[in-house]
């Protein structure tokens, strides 16, 4: 009695976890249960929770010679791996240069300049977005990553960030790091750098989560089926397949899964990221 | 030492990457001067995606100098997409199908290359080939821009055994009237049958305001479709669902069929090969009419254009002419599948006599397609109305006034 | 104790790839964005935005005869409305969430990568696997509810009101409470034990303690994941172009779906598309600054 009262918010607390946990989980399910029914019993037999008869032709026919053209999933999954990686290594390099400058070098200019990079912190980006367009024709880079990718990395939150971390770290070092005879590249690559690591993840969480979750810009500016990364291109598979339920949900799943392996593996490292973010703000 | 790790780790990983882009890449870089494919966008997403998908592969097997590679886009994609493409010339497709409805507006803002010099230096494509209408529409002010593929229209699926139990007789004379309907549909409505169904309404109340002699526009220029005729279409048609002799809100009326629960199904030509996939037992007919002596059907052409591309060589226009050239000639198989392909050269074929649109090929006058130069706003205009005033949310006055507002804005910054 | 130094280029050199990305891809953008507001561009024949004054904000805000006015009516009333409502959903949820796994349950750590889960997918992802949920004869949630009340029901879930709105804030909610879900988390196992424990022998019980401690305990976080979700939530999209393609009668028509529109549609309108971004971006900025004062006062 005496255990169970010791654990009483426990046992209540893990019931509703179950709880939570079928209200998030059923829904997938139930979809991933009906793209393994064939679309002739998805049409004819109506409401079913389990498949009738087992199927994977759904899946077996988004990977086929019809449709690899069309929908070339693995691709667009390829494309989508790196755009974030680019993105991801060009934010935390650019980005954390920029803020070993602001946070440890003097320089004229560089308060005000600062300054105004974070004022226009809360600038929304929806006004930039048709004269950037423009802006990617004028440079020939349309329908190309690099539409993706350069206008994503000069954001100024992850200065921000990283400069706030690196203001925390002791002046002395670099002092006596400098009296070893490091100029300030090597200071900033073989001292500041590894101290930041845990900024830098989140930062290049946000990174690489943004650019593999970012719909609306790729849709503009990618023309060419083949380079569309998987956000977009799931919108193909969404429209094409709109009386054809079992493909469109098998498509689906199909881009869920090298995220799932990813994030099994990163697990850890994504949870201990976000905890970091945060401390960051806290 | 961690984060030297990762960032090999990271490094690694972008490399591989980016040696497979640019795999493709240089594949593509290619393209511009000796890449020998023909990247063809259609908007063929169903079982016509099949169909076509058979006969570039029944081309490509022929060994062509330019193999053809096949794109399919969901229409409303495809028209949002192909301004952005053209006009910033990256990854233009070689060939395009668009709607003939689309040809005056677009040929107009420069989305096409002109076809004429390509067609003529080939030799193998020629207007006697093609149905008249067809043929003529995909000209524009004295330029060709489209070649025809076919001529699609909505037709009416009816499942025989239910025609058998509540109206054996309403086919006689191969039509279906509103007066016929009134007679039976809330005796079906009462055991759960629908009678007919909402499926792409622009389609039906089209093919119904045509019926009743209406038009898009009376001067050719400024829309004029909000009226007293086509207010009453749709009243009409949201009668129907209210009375539930059509099928609601939220129904996949292509399902209903295929479960025996809908009498008739008006539906594209081109959804032959889904009904036939379901194993009901259906036949097909003209749509529902209010008229039977003025049979309409409101219809489209899908024509083969070539988007502007700075790109473009005559050489490889030239292949593009031999690839719809061989479409006209080996087009059986888009007939087996629902429409009315374009060339006379089908009729060569014995088979099309036991396909189900017969009477249709038969009789390509019942086919009406729009000249309205604006064409392409009133479809994306209507499409919205066309579902919210039948189901009741939208009064059919206001909604066509908005849809008509949205034309003429869309006119007016033409 | 400032050292006088000699003018040195290294530090320049350090912030000067992001400076050049910083103008190019961002300050340029902003200023002719705020610019192409007072002017008439169609972006595929005009090189350049042509000045036309308030023109465009004359007829998006008073001519009622364009349909501009309509849309930025529609759109603007929308989005706010869709952010009233999915964005304290999207705090509370998480927030709820948070507390219980704070209690450590049996398999927390599980539970808490299996609730994060969904946010590492993309919007298209998760209306592809959502919709055929909702759909209305077949759908999961209609027949669940026609087991459970013995009757039948037939919602329409995504064209009809209020349902759709709900279709679409439910799986808003579902996408995105992961992140703020493990920054609650960490913010509250961040909290000293030892006032934890002084206000359990002090006899508070489960409730009065998270209002007592837990809750201003983490008042920064919530603070910092208000601001930056209302300001996602603004920038809706891709839930309503793909799961009701902003039906029933563009009841869920978003700004953002207008603004593509007309900016990139067949006929490019850019400026009127211009125009309606920057009051959306009005909107947001003083949005975020009324909620930056609102929560910094409870600090």
């Amino acid at each position: 009695m005496e255990k169970f009262k010791k654990h009483r918010i426990r046992i209540i607390a893990l019931i509703l976890c179950v709880l939570l946990t079928i209200l998030c989980v059923t829904p997938m399910l139930f979809s991933f249960f009906t793209s393994v029914r064939s679309e002739l019993e998805i049409m004819t037999g109506g409401f079913s929770f389990l498949p009738d008869k087992l199927t994977f032709e759904n899946y077996k026919e988004l990977f086929g010679s019809d449709y690899s053209a069309s929908y070339p999933i693995m691709k667009w999954f390829g494309n989508s791996l790196f755009v974030a990686l680019v993105q991801t290594v060009l934010v935390v390099l650019i980005s954390s240069t920029s803020a070993y400058a602001y946070a440890r070098l003097d320089f004229p200019g560089k308060n005000v300049l600062f300054w105004f990079l974070m004022a226009t912190m809360t600038f929304p980006a929806v006004i930039n977005i048709i004269p950037l367009y423009k802006i990617c024709q004028t440079l020939g880079i349309i329908d190309t990553v690099w539409a993706l990718i350069l206008p994503n990395i000069a954001g100024v939150f992850n200065i921000f960030l990283i400069r706030q971390f690196m203001a925390g770290i002791p002046k002395e070092l670099d002092e006596a790091a400098m009296i070893d005879g490091a100029n300030k590249f090597q200071i900033y690559y073989r001292l500041i750098l590894p101290l930041c690591l845990p900024v830098l993840i989140v930062v290049a969480m946000f990174a690489f989560t943004g650019a593999w979750n970012d719909y609306l810009w790729p849709s503009i500016v990618m023309n060419s089926v083949d380079k569309l990364t998987i956000t977009p291109g799931m919108q193909r598979i969404k429209s094409s397949f709109n009386t054809m339920h079992g493909h469109a949900i098998a498509g689906g799943f199909i881009s869920v899964i090298p995220t799932f392996i990813v994030y099994l593996f990163a697990q850890k490292h994504f949870m201990k990221g976000m905890q970091m973010q945060a401390g960051v703000k806290g | 030492m961690k984060l030297k790790k990762i960032a090999a780790l990271i490094m690694s990983a972008v490399m591989l990457t980016s040696f497979t882009a640019c795999g493709n890449g240089s594949d593509k870089e290619k393209g511009a001067d000796g890449d020998k494919t023909i990247t063809f966008w259609s908007v063929f997403t169903g079982g016509d995606g099949t169909a076509m998908q058979k006969i570039i592969d029944a081309y490509n097997a022929t060994n062509p100098e330019y193999t053809v590679e096949h794109i399919m886009t969901e229409q409303g994609e495809l028209y949002t997409k192909l301004p952005l493409v053209v006009n910033s010339q990256g990854g233009v497709p070689d060939l395009c199908i668009q709607h003939v409805d689309r040809i005056p507006s677009n040929a107009k803002s420069n989305m096409y290359l002109p076809l004429d010099n390509y067609i003529s230096a080939n030799g193998k494509i020629k207007a006697d080939q093609y149905i008249d209408s067809a043929w003529n529409m995909g000209e524009v002010d004295g330029s060709r821009y489209g070649i025809p593929l076919d001529l699609h229209s909505y037709v009416t699926y009816y499942n025989k055994d239910l025609v058998e139990k509540y109206c054996p007789s309403v086919l006689d004379d191969g039509m279906i009237t509103f007066d016929e309907i009134a007679g039976f549909a809330d005796q079906a409505a009462a055991d759960g049958v629908y009678t007919y169904a909402i499926t792409w309404p622009r389609y039906e109340l089209l093919s119904w305001y045509y019926q009743l002699g209406g038009t898009l526009s009376v001067d050719g220029k400024m829309p004029s479709f909000n009226n007293e005729l086509f207010q009453k279409v749709f009243q009409d048609f949201a009668d129907a669902v209210a009375k539930k002799w059509c099928t609601q809100d939220g129904d996949q009326p292509n399902n209903l069929f295929a479960q025996g629960k809908l009498m008739f199904l008006p539906e594209g030509t081109w959804t032959l090969s889904t009904v036939e996939y379901t194993g009901i037992n259906f036949g097909e007919t003209y749509m529902i009419t209010y008229d039977t002596a003025n049979m309409l059907q409101w219809a489209s052409s899908h024509q083969f254009v070539i988007p502007r591309n700075d790109k473009m060589t005559d050489e490889k226009a030239n292949a593009i002419m031999d690839f719809i050239a061989f479409v006209g000639e080996n087009c059986y198989e888009w007939a087996d599948y629902g429409q009315i392909p374009a060339s006379k050269a089908v009729l060569n074929d014995e088979r099309v006599n036991d396909l189900p649109q017969k009477f249709l090929i038969d009789n390509p006058g019942a086919l009406v397609i729009s000249d309205y130069v604006y064409y392409g706003a009133v479809v994306e205009a209507l499409d919205t109305v066309a579902y919210e005033i039948p189901f009741g949310r939208v009064k059919p006055a206001d909604g066509l006034q908005s849809a008509q507002q949205l034309v003429e804005d869309n006119i007016k910054n033409q | 104790m400032r050292k006088k130094r000699k003018w040195s280029i290294t530090p320049y050199l350090f912030i000067a790839p992001q400076l050049i990305l910083f103008i190019i891809f961002f300050l340029i953008p902003a200023v002719v964005g705020i610019f192409a507001a007072f002017s008439k561009w169609n972006i595929y024949t005009d090189a350049a935005p042509i000045f036309n004054g308030l023109e465009n904000f004359r007829q998006i805000l008073t001519d009622s005869a364009t349909s501009y006015y309509t849309m930025f009516r529609n759109g603007m009333s929308n989005t706010v409305h869709f952010v009233l409502i999915s964005v304290p959903l999207c705090i509370l949820v998480p927030l709820f969430m948070a507390v219980i796994l704070s209690f450590k349950p049996w398999g927390h750590k599980f539970f808490q990568a299996l609730f994060y889960l969904p946010n590492i997918f993309s919007i298209s992802t998760v209306v592809l696997v959502w919709y055929y949920v909702y759909n209305r004869n077949e759908g999961l949630i209609n027949n669940f509810l026609t087991g459970l009340l013995g009757k039948v029901v037939d919602i329409n879930w995504l064209s009809e009101q209020p349902f759709a709105w709900t279709a679409i804030v439910i799986i808003t909610v579902w996408w995105c409470l992961g992140g703020n879900l493990v920054i609650y988390l960490a913010a509250i196992n961040g909290i000293p034990k030892d006032v934890m424990e002084a206000a359990d022998i002090d006899g508070a019980g489960p409730f009065k303690r998270f209002l007592k401690i837990t809750l201003p305990g983490i008042m920064p976080q919530i603070s910092y994941t208000l601001i930056l979700t209302t300001i996602g939530q603004f920038n809706l999209y891709g839930q309503s172009l793909m799961l009701t393609a902003g039906g029933p009668n563009n009841s869920t028509y978003t700004m953002m779906m207008y603004i593509r529109e007309l900016a990139f549609g067949s006929s490019s309108v850019a400026g009127i598309a211009a125009s309606m971004a920057l009051m959306v971006g009005a909107v947001m900025i003083v949005v975020s600054l009324i909620l930056n004062k609102l929560t910094a006062q409870k600090d």
